[in-house]
């Protein structure tokens, strides 16, 4: 279950924004062996938001090793050649996760953008909720990304993080 | 939607509207540990849990462990279900990858806050066989950045409700395409709606684990959805209702039309087709709803203006083909909200809205196409459950965001079953269902007859300060919960998701349970000659009912121990009892109750003060055995909220006795008659 959060959320909330393309992806246990995680590598194309690097590795929990598969209903997924753009941040091990979830995962098909919330159980949170990630659905990348600028721009100085 | 291979994994059975996911080799998954499945929640588990950032994991007026009880029950408890947690143990465990051991944690540690920081509410971790599609281990993480609780705080997020769904997760579902059920994949913070399992539910645990001998008592319905060309319809959520019961359970046509609802108790049933085009889309349901067909409108057996209801029969199959129109729909229904009559404005959303038996409320639903002018009053209804749209309440309007929307006000039946209504709108060509949107659930009932002194529960007028106590149904949770002090010092008026009021005041509790509350009534309606008493559980309220109140209403405590003998203490501390009688000429403590407006004044909650100036009240006066005895004190007990203390000299001239009858006065008001202290 996932608190539903508005465009300006993940927009703000996350570290970076990145539109590329998924090159590969595998699984593995983490260090500690506790849980298994998925990792995509995603070669980025461009940087709407923080550091700007060739590629970023995305790890979202769940994923198959041996005969042992870890199953967490709701996690984004993605596969090689897939277009997205995508919303991280990093959590305390040093990994990139989607931010709200698949929330934070938008595919882009021929030209056009679609929230990927790929069954996650969404919760309203209490108080005003903003624009829906589902609202720019059909948008086409450039539509998007020219109004994701706008609220970045919108931001007040010196809020990235 | 392409997947890799763990999305291969997630895969799920779209046969039902429950959701069964399965190994990417096909096997479904399910628990060998089915009917004993044993977990442990984590000692930390406790009201007031804080984070590391200092924020309230567990708000301090919750009772987590019940809420955490009631959900593994809930599934226990399904009658056609082998499904069974064993009663948790509380343990100084944490998840640990797969070791076999289902905790369920709100604890704020690095490995919970790294596998719970997707920003998840709560998450289950099922480990599995990916062989056998046995699941071996199911740890629950609730997000211990995020703030729940058992009371239904604004902006928390309500335990048993979390619990309940994620349980569902790993007894093997995904989520369900209907709106009511635990499962669905969208609920809200400040709610409990979702914390009670609908028939769909229980559809998925009794087909993954049926209970023997269940089987032939249910039946089936399945058939085909096509297009009038004879086109099969992919992707088609069908619902069947039943008006008697208020059961809903759907299915999800497969590539080739053909559907099956299986799991549904004998009965008349309606049965109806819609497109997952809101509030269901194909993309909450994850992989199950690929190459979801939406471009058909919402069909009815028998047809959207007089459907056609079908006989379930247990252990049987009933047959039934559905045609639809191919084509955008033009009228869907997106979502609904509902709020009690006269309670203040409605918060609309893509999910169930609760309404309570008996219980009238104001309903608005929105989506697209709703502003045709051909859909009236009459062309709104509600399918399976006895909700009636009250004559000329009917409005049109629009959201904030722009969208069409009909408003109008309901009544529900007083005896209406608890379960779930579909909302019918039908225009002059089409229709559109907000399906199994609205569940019915249980509100807090009492009567007047019900409210009564809590030394005596003899049912009378009502006194400022005076404890009472309230019978009734669905008062609060199966366990008893004490009230405990706030910060404030005061007796806290909200105990595990159950308020009270008198006239608006909120009432000090001191117990809450489902069958009885004991709380004290506002010194606020001193003055008044009646007061509207409302009991709230869980966001659902009660009716009003109207209660007199009195200046004062004197009753001594009596014991329950079977001899009711009052709490009466002789001068030398020992408790007055037969055999043990109190002298002639000494003081004696007589514990009461009811005496009205104190004097300095009291807070409502507040205990008595603990050194002058003392709490008195005016006007006491006692007598034991037919003669006035001198009253040396009369107020409130120290330390105690709302206890009365009088400490009366026993006359010289009292007759002695086992049984010497011991009266208090306040003004015209006295205590019950045939209280007996003994004097010796």
């Amino acid at each position: 279950m996932v608190p539903r959060m508005s465009l300006e959320e993940i927009t703000e909330r996350s570290e970076r924004i990145v539109h590329g393309r998924c090159l590969r992806t595998w699984m593995a246990w983490d260090a500690e062996r506790q849980f298994i995680w998925t990792h995509a590598e995603i070669q980025v194309a461009d940087t709407l938001k923080g550091a700007r690097s060739a590629t970023v590795i995305v790890s979202e929990i769940g994923g198959i090793v041996g005969d042992i598969g870890l199953m967490v209903e709701g996690m984004p997924r993605y596969q090689p050649g897939e277009e997205v753009v995508v919303f991280l941040f990093r959590v305390p091990n040093g990994m990139w996760r989607s931010r709200g979830v698949g929330q934070g995962k938008y595919e882009v098909r021929a030209g056009r953008v679609r929230a990927d919330l790929g069954g996650i159980a969404l919760v309203e949170p209490a108080g005003v909720t903003r624009t829906a990630v589902t609202s720019l659905d059909g948008a086409t990348v450039d539509e998007f990304k020219s109004r994701l600028r706008g609220l970045l721009s919108a931001r007040p100085a010196g809020g990235q993080r | 939607m392409r997947r890799l291979p763990l999305g291969v994994l997630l895969a799920a059975v779209a046969a039902s509207a429950f959701i069964r996911s399965r190994t990417s080799g096909g096997t479904l998954l399910r628990r060998a540990d089915f009917a004993n499945i044993r977990y442990i929640i984590n000692d930390q588990t406790a009201p007031g849990l804080m984070n590391s950032t200092g924020g309230f994991t567990i708000t301090p007026d919750s009772d987590p462990i019940a809420a955490l009880q009631a959900a593994l029950d809930a599934w226990t408890n399904v009658p056609t279900s082998a499904a069974a947690f064993a009663r948790p143990e509380i343990l100084p465990l944490g998840i640990t990858g797969s070791d076999r051991q289902h905790v369920m944690t709100f604890a704020d540690t690095p490995e919970n806050r790294r596998s719970a920081s997707g920003d998840t509410i709560a998450v289950t971790l099922p480990f599995i066989s990916t062989l056998s599609g046995e699941i071996v281990d199911s740890d629950i993480v609730f997000n211990p950045a995020l703030p729940f609780s058992t009371t239904v705080q604004p902006g928390t997020y309500d335990i048993q409700a979390v619990a309940l769904h994620e349980l569902g997760h790993a007894l093997g579902a995904a989520h369900s395409g209907l709106v009511a059920p635990t499962m669905f994949s969208r609920g809200r913070a400040g709610t409990s709606i979702q914390a009670v399992l609908t028939a769909d539910d229980m559809a998925f645990v009794t087909e993954v684990y049926p209970e023997p001998g269940s089987q032939g008592l249910l039946g089936s319905i399945s058939g085909t959805v096509t297009q009038t060309d004879g086109l099969p319809i992919a992707g088609a959520l069908v619902t069947a209702i039943a008006p008697a019961t208020g059961i809903a359970i759907g299915s999800i046509t497969r590539g080739n039309g053909t559907y099956a609802i299986t799991q549904a108790a004998p009965g008349q049933y309606f049965l109806y087709t819609e497109p997952m085009d809101g509030p269901v889309e194909a993309r909450d349901i994850g992989e199950a709803g690929n190459g979801a067909n939406t471009a058909f409108a919402t069909a009815f057996l028998g047809g959207a203006a007089a459907p056609t209801s079908l006989l379930v029969r247990g252990g049987a199959n009933t047959p039934a083909d559905l045609v639809v129109e191919a084509g955008t729909p033009p009228l869907n229904i997106q979502g609904g909200g509902a709020a009690p009559l006269g309670t203040g404005s409605l918060s609309l959303f893509a999910g169930p809205f609760a309404l309570n038996a008996g219980q009238p409320a104001v309903v608005a639903v929105f989506g697209r196409g709703l502003d045709d002018p051909t859909i009236t009053e009459s062309a709104v209804s509600f399918l399976g459950a006895p909700v009636t749209i009250r004559p000329g309440t009917f409005s049109r309007g629009f959201t904030t965001s722009g969208i069409p929307s009909l408003r109008f006000t309901v009544d529900v039946a007083r005896d209406a079953p608890l379960g779930v209504a579909t909302v019918l709108v039908r225009s002059a060509t089409a229709a559109a269902v907000f399906s199994a949107g609205a569940k019915l659930l249980p509100s807090p009932s009492f009567s007047a007859a019900g409210v009564t002194n809590a030394a005596t529960f003899a049912t009378g007028a009502a006194a400022p300060g005076e404890i009472v106590s309230i019978f009734g149904t669905n008062l609060g949770p199966a366990s008893g919960v004490s009230g405990a002090f706030d910060g404030g010092g005061r007796l806290a008026t909200s105990v595990a998701g159950v308020t009270l009021t008198f006239n608006g005041f909120r009432a000090p509790l001191y117990f809450v349970r489902q069958d009885q509350i004991n709380a004290q009534v506002p010194f606020e309606v001193a003055g008044q000659s009646f007061a509207n008493v409302v009991i709230s559980y869980q966001g659902l309220s009660s009716f009003a009912v109207n209660v007199p109140v009195a200046a004062a209403q004197p009753a001594i405590f009596v014991r329950l121990d079977g001899t009711g003998r009052p709490w009466i203490f002789n001068q030398d501390s020992t408790l007055n009892d037969i055999g043990r009688g109190a002298p002639r000429g000494t003081v004696v403590t007589i514990y009461a109750n009811g005496q009205g407006t104190v004097s300095p004044p009291l807070a409502t909650g507040a205990p008595g003060a603990a050194a002058e100036p003392f709490n008195r009240a005016p006007g006491v006066t006692a007598m034991i055995g037919g003669q006035s005895a001198i009253v040396h004190f009369a107020g409130m007990t120290p330390g105690f909220v709302g206890l009365l203390q009088v400490n009366a000299e026993v006359p010289a001239g009292a007759p002695t006795g086992p049984n010497v009858p011991v009266v208090v006065t306040i003004g015209s008001a006295s205590s019950q008659p045939n209280v007996m202290m003994a004097v010796q």
